[in-house]
Formats: C-alpha cells, sequence, structure tokens
C-alpha cells in the first residue's frame, strides 16, 4: 500500500516534475523562439533598411524615434551617440575592404521591394517595434543607426534630443495633473528645465532681434537691386537688343574743348566709359540717338536741310556736338573735293583712269588688290606706281596736305584732326576684326596697335611721295596724316 | 542657287541664298576673304544681329536683290528724304527701338540700301520739327544751361549770316 502511495506519489512528484520541466522546456522555447523570432526580424528588418535611401532611412529612424518608449531608452541612446560621435564614430565609416557583408551592400534607394509591399512591411515593423521591450528597441534602434553609419548619427541626434525634451515635456504636464513626484527620469526633469528649455528661446533676444533686423535689410536691399538690374537691363535690350555696350559720349565740355575732348575720347578706358554709362541711366540721360555710331547719326543729319540742323542743334549738347562735327567735316571735305577736281582737270581723266587700272592689274591677289584700290583711294600710292605719278607732271601729289592749307581759317590749324569721327574703342574692335568696316572712316589715328601700323604705312608713302617732289613739308604734319 | 547659313546672335540659323546674303558686304567680304566656298556647309556668324531683326534685314534683302547697286556718296548731290519707296515705307512702320537696331544692323553688315533707307526714315522724323518735339519724339533730355541755350542760338544766327 505504502509503496504503492510512494510510487503513486512518485509518480505524481514525477508527472508534476515532468510538467513542470515539460513546461520550463516549453516555455525556453518559447522564450528561444521569440528572442530567435526578435533576432530574425531584427535581421531582415536591418537587411532592407540598409537598402533604403538615405531620406527614407533617416524618415523610419525618426518614425521608430516617436515610438520608443521611457525617458530611459532615450538617454541610453543619447549617451551612447553622444559617446559614439565622439569616439567610435570615425570606425564606423564603410570600407571598401570591410569583411562585414552589409557594408558590401549598396544603397539602391528603396527598389528591392516593391513599393507598396515595402511600405506595408515597414508600417508592419514600426507597429512591431512599438510592442517590443524597452531594452528590445534600445537593441534594434542602436542597430540600425549603426548601420547607417556616421552621417545618420549626426543627423539624428538633434531629432533624439527633441523627442527627449517632447517626453520630458510630456511628464511634466503628468506631475503636474497628479502630484505623483517619482516617475522614470525624475531627475533629470529638474536639471533639463533649468537648463534648456528648448523651442520656448525668449523671442526678444537683443541678438535674435539684431540678426532679423539685419536679414530683412539685407532681403531689402537685394530686392531693390534685383528690380534695378531688371530695369536697366530692360532698357538697353528694348533699345539695343544686340551686344552692343552703351556708348555715351562725353558732351559735358565740348564747347570749350573740343580738341582735347576728341583726343580724350580715343583713349578713353573702358571702365570709364561704362561708369559713364551706367552714370548716364542713372540720370535716364542716354538715348537711341546716343546708342547709334556717331557716324550713323551724322549720316542721318546729313539727309537734313540747314533748318532742321539748327533745330537739331537745339535738342541737347551730344545733338549740338555731332551736328557742329558734321558741319565741319562738310566743309573739309568740300575743300578736298574742289582740290580733287582741279587735280584731276590737270592731269586728266585718262591718266588716272590708266593707273587705276594698272593698280587693279599689278597684282593676282583678290584680297590684296582690294586693299590697294581703298588705299589709293584714301591717298596713298603703291610705291611700284610713284614713277607714273610722278610722270604725270602731277605738282601736288599730296593733295589732302594743299586742302588743309586752303581750309578756311575758323577752323584753325589742327583742322584735320578734328574732321574725322572719333574712333570708339569698342568700335575699334570691329575694325580690327573686319577691316572691311574702315570704308567709313577715312584716316586712321593711333588709337590701337593695328592702327598705328597702318599709319606708319601711310606716313611711309606720303612721305616717299613728298621726297620723290621735293615738297617742302613739316615732319609732324605729315605725321598727322 | 547655293544657299548659305546666318547664324543670329541668339543661336537660330537662317538659310539664305548667297546671293541675298551678298548684298551686306560684310558678308561678302567675309566669304572672299575666307575663301569659303559656295558648296561648303557653313554658318556665318552674326553676334552683333538678334534673330528678329535678322529676320527683317533678311525679308527686305530679299524684296530688294534685284536692285541695282546703289549710287556712291556724292556730298553734292541734293539730299533727298521722300525718295522712300512704298513697300520700304510699309517695312519701316515699326517701333523706335526696331529702327534703331535695323540701322545698327545694317551698319553692321554694311547693307547701303537698308542704311540709307532708315537713315532717311529717322531724319523724316526729325524733319521740320521743333527742338521741343524732337526731343519728346526720341525721348531726349534738354540737358543745356540757360547760358549754353543762349550760345547755340548765337552760333546759329552766325551760320544764318554766312
Amino acid at each position: 500500500m505504502m509503496n504503492r502511495d510512494i510510487e503513486d506519489f512518485f509518480a505524481e512528484e514525477e508527472t508534476i516534475v515532468q510538467s513542470a520541466v515539460a513546461r520550463k522546456e516549453m516555455h525556453t522555447q518559447y522564450q528561444k523562439a521569440k528572442v530567435k523570432y526578435f533576432e530574425t526580424r531584427n535581421a531582415a528588418l536591418q537587411g532592407y533598411y540598409l537598402r533604403l535611401s538615405w531620406e527614407s532611412k533617416k524618415k523610419f529612424l525618426v518614425n521608430l524615434l516617436s515610438k520608443l518608449r521611457g525617458l530611459n531608452t532615450i538617454l541610453h541612446i543619447l549617451h551612447l551617440m553622444a559617446v559614439r560621435a565622439l569616439k567610435v564614430v570615425t570606425y564606423d565609416f564603410v570600407d571598401p575592404n570591410t569583411e562585414a557583408i552589409q557594408d558590401k551592400l549598396l544603397l539602391d534607394h528603396n527598389r528591392m521591394l516593391d513599393p507598396d509591399v515595402l511600405k506595408q512591411t515597414i508600417d508592419d515593423d514600426i507597429e512591431w517595434f512599438t510592442t517590443l521591450t524597452e531594452e528590445a528597441q534600445v537593441t534594434v534602434f542602436l542597430g540600425l543607426l549603426r548601420l547607417t553609419g556616421g552621417a545618420a548619427k549626426r543627423a539624428m541626434y538633434i531629432p533624439v534630443w527633441r523627442r527627449y525634451f517632447q517626453l520630458v515635456k510630456e511628464m511634466n504636464l503628468l506631475m503636474a495633473c497628479d502630484k505623483t513626484t517619482v516617475t522614470d527620469g525624475g531627475d533629470y526633469i529638474c536639471y533639463i528645465k533649468v537648463a534648456f528649455d528648448e523651442d520656448e528661446f525668449d523671442a526678444n533676444r537683443p541678438a535674435d532681434v539684431e540678426v532679423r533686423r539685419l536679414r530683412m535689410e539685407w532681403e531689402q536691399m537685394i530686392e531693390a537691386y534685383k528690380r534695378d538690374v531688371n530695369k536697366t537691363t530692360e532698357f538697353l535690350r528694348s533699345v539695343v537688343g544686340i551686344k552692343k555696350g552703351p556708348k555715351k559720349q562725353e558732351d559735358k565740355d565740348d564747347k570749350d574743348s573740343k580738341e582735347k575732348v576728341k583726343k580724350k575720347g580715343d583713349k578713353k578706358s573702358k571702365k570709364e566709359k561704362f561708369a559713364k554709362a551706367v552714370q548716364a541711366d542713372e540720370k535716364s540721360e542716354i538715348d537711341v540717338i546716343q546708342l547709334l555710331p556717331i557716324w550713323t547719326v551724322k549720316r542721318i543729319f546729313n539727309f537734313l536741310d540747314v533748318k532742321s540742323l539748327q533745330n537739331c542743334k537745339k535738342v541737347s549738347k551730344y545733338w549740338a556736338y555731332v551736328v557742329q562735327e558734321m558741319m565741319k567735316e562738310m566743309k573739309a571735305r568740300q575743300q578736298i573735293n574742289k582740290q580733287l577736281a582741279s587735280i584731276k582737270q590737270s592731269v586728266g581723266e585718262d591718266k588716272i583712269n590708266e593707273i587705276r587700272e594698272r593698280l587693279k592689274n599689278h597684282t593676282s591677289n583678290v584680297r590684296k588688290k582690294n586693299k590697294d584700290i581703298r588705299h589709293y583711294d584714301l591717298g596713298a600710292v603703291a610705291e611700284k606706281l610713284l614713277p607714273e605719278l610722278i610722270k604725270t607732271n602731277l605738282k601736288e601729289t599730296s593733295l589732302l596736305q594743299k586742302a588743309v592749307k586752303q581750309m578756311p581759317d575758323e577752323f584753325g590749324e589742327n583742322v584735320a584732326l578734328t574732321t574725322f569721327p572719333r574712333l570708339i574703342k569698342s568700335d575699334m574692335d570691329m575694325y580690327r576684326f573686319k577691316s572691311c568696316f574702315m570704308r567709313d572712316v577715312a584716316v586712321h589715328f593711333d588709337v590701337e596697335e593695328d592702327v598705328k601700323r597702318q599709319k606708319s604705312l601711310l606716313t611711309y608713302s606720303l612721305q616717299s611721295i613728298v621726297d620723290s617732289l621735293k615738297l617742302d613739308v613739316d615732319q609732324s604734319l605729315l605725321a598727322d596724316w | 542657287m547655293p544657299n548659305i547659313k546666318l547664324q543670329s546672335s541668339d543661336g537660330e540659323t537662317f538659310e539664305v541664298d548667297v546671293e541675298i546674303a551678298k548684298c551686306s558686304v560684310t558678308i561678302k567680304t567675309m566669304l572672299e576673304d575666307l575663301g569659303m566656298d559656295d558648296e561648303e556647309e557653313e554658318v556665318v556668324p552674326l553676334p552683333n544681329v538678334n534673330s528678329a531683326i535678322l529676320r527683317k534685314v533678311i525679308h527686305w534683302a530679299t524684296y530688294h536683290k534685284d536692285d541695282p547697286p546703289p549710287p556712291e556718296d556724292d556730298e553734292n548731290k541734293e539730299k533727298r528724304t521722300d525718295d522712300i519707296s512704298s513697300w520700304d515705307a510699309d517695312f519701316l512702320k515699326v517701333d523706335q527701338g526696331t529702327l534703331f537696331e535695323l540701322i545698327l544692323a545694317a551698319n553692321y553688315l554694311d547693307i547701303k540700301g537698308l542704311l540709307d533707307v532708315t537713315c532717311k526714315t529717322v531724319a523724316n522724323m526729325i524733319k521740320g520739327k521743333a527742338p521741343e518735339e524732337i526731343r519728346k519724339t526720341f525721348n531726349i533730355k534738354n540737358d543745356f544751361t540757360a547760358s549754353e541755350e543762349e550760345q547755340v542760338r548765337k552760333e546759329n544766327e552766325w551760320c544764318e549770316e554766312k
């Protein structure tokens, strides 16, 4: 009986133990399964998290952050982040030679899964994250943080802090409601409340006010500047529409010192001209006529009768200047034409034509020929043809010289210099590249290297003519020509 | 007829007959100087002319392609401004900005006929107008001081005496 009882007892005991063992076994297995599940899920999470784009990663982390429970968790994370940010972060950068498989995976910008599936997975995981214990949350969060690398740690630092303050605030509210004193992180609350009161910086701190004022000033200035620039460019575009820089002729002091102004104008630097143009814009004194090249304006005025010209003179200083210049030029030309006509008469039309023909045929090079003919028309003479010219008993070859000598006194000695259109520097560029424009300008002065060369050529040919004809001509006068 | 491509400052390309393009002395000289063959597919860049103006210039040149070459300038000849053909007058019924751009383009491209006709148009705008009217027409500011104005008046008298 006893035996049996004992047996029974033992059997009972056995079953109890066995069931307990089984239960324990089951429990451990359950725990193991739970841990395993956690690990697997975490690994899976990390697996796809790694391939997310940077923006998605950040969003994901911030999302997780909002689901974190308890101040301690966040404090723990913050602590680790602070330490790691300072010390360990350098080791966390991805190294191409690393052994860890995760480091070898590249971002594929959310493309490893169908977008909808991915979204669902992320939502599920975030849901799952909220059910985790605090320790598990920390593990998951830190794991992800580690995977993201140093940059994420820096980027997440502020959100974590923000979340922390938010929690603290909530807790403060709770405490105010029911005087329960001790909660998680209660000690920190006081400290933090004193030290930082994030989001509640005094809006009227002097420094802030100053910064705002300066920023406003700056923005206003930029606005005003933009308006100005737009206005100017619009205006210029409407007037010119092409890349030509505005040319403002000086008209301030042309009344008293025309010659000086003329020479000055030639040598004027681009910068000065620009400054002048700007100045002119500001005063809005610039008009379309002034934007045209001066000889074009002269051409227009050329079509006008005397009465209209006199009216033009009264319009503005610049117009008066142009009209005056044009009148001088016209008078000089008339003189020269008269001289030319008389020379032609004395030499005879046939001879001139003959020379012209010879000039045309003396070279097969078309360009050179054109150039020579051009120079011939300008008064220069090809050296080859000199003997021919002398044979024609041409007494006054230097007809321009004579024209100058017979110029009315009112123009003064340097009339030759003033009777030709001024060369403006920007236009000189055009002349340098497109010599064909030189037609408009009868004689060139020493504005640019190129012109110097041409001038010396002219001087030389004139000099040789003068020498051959034994004419008594002043050297300096020759150089002017 | 061979064609040539002209490119405006804003990058638009126009294909025109070489003969028409050659009414511009600039282009003509360029072609001669650079020795561009007619068959060659060459684009001539015209950095000083925008597409709107270039289109107008080509329009003008196409209409006037059969004109005789314009006579040489003669100072002694009386200048007339009333000999603008009705087609040209119609063609030049544009705003002032465009007109001046045309002058600049004609000046740059060295198209004497177009330059003449545009200049004449502007001259007609000036002709027979009082200084104040001229200022109003071209939006010019009177920058004379009283004494300077007096001086101009005197100079004009002096001119009349002569």
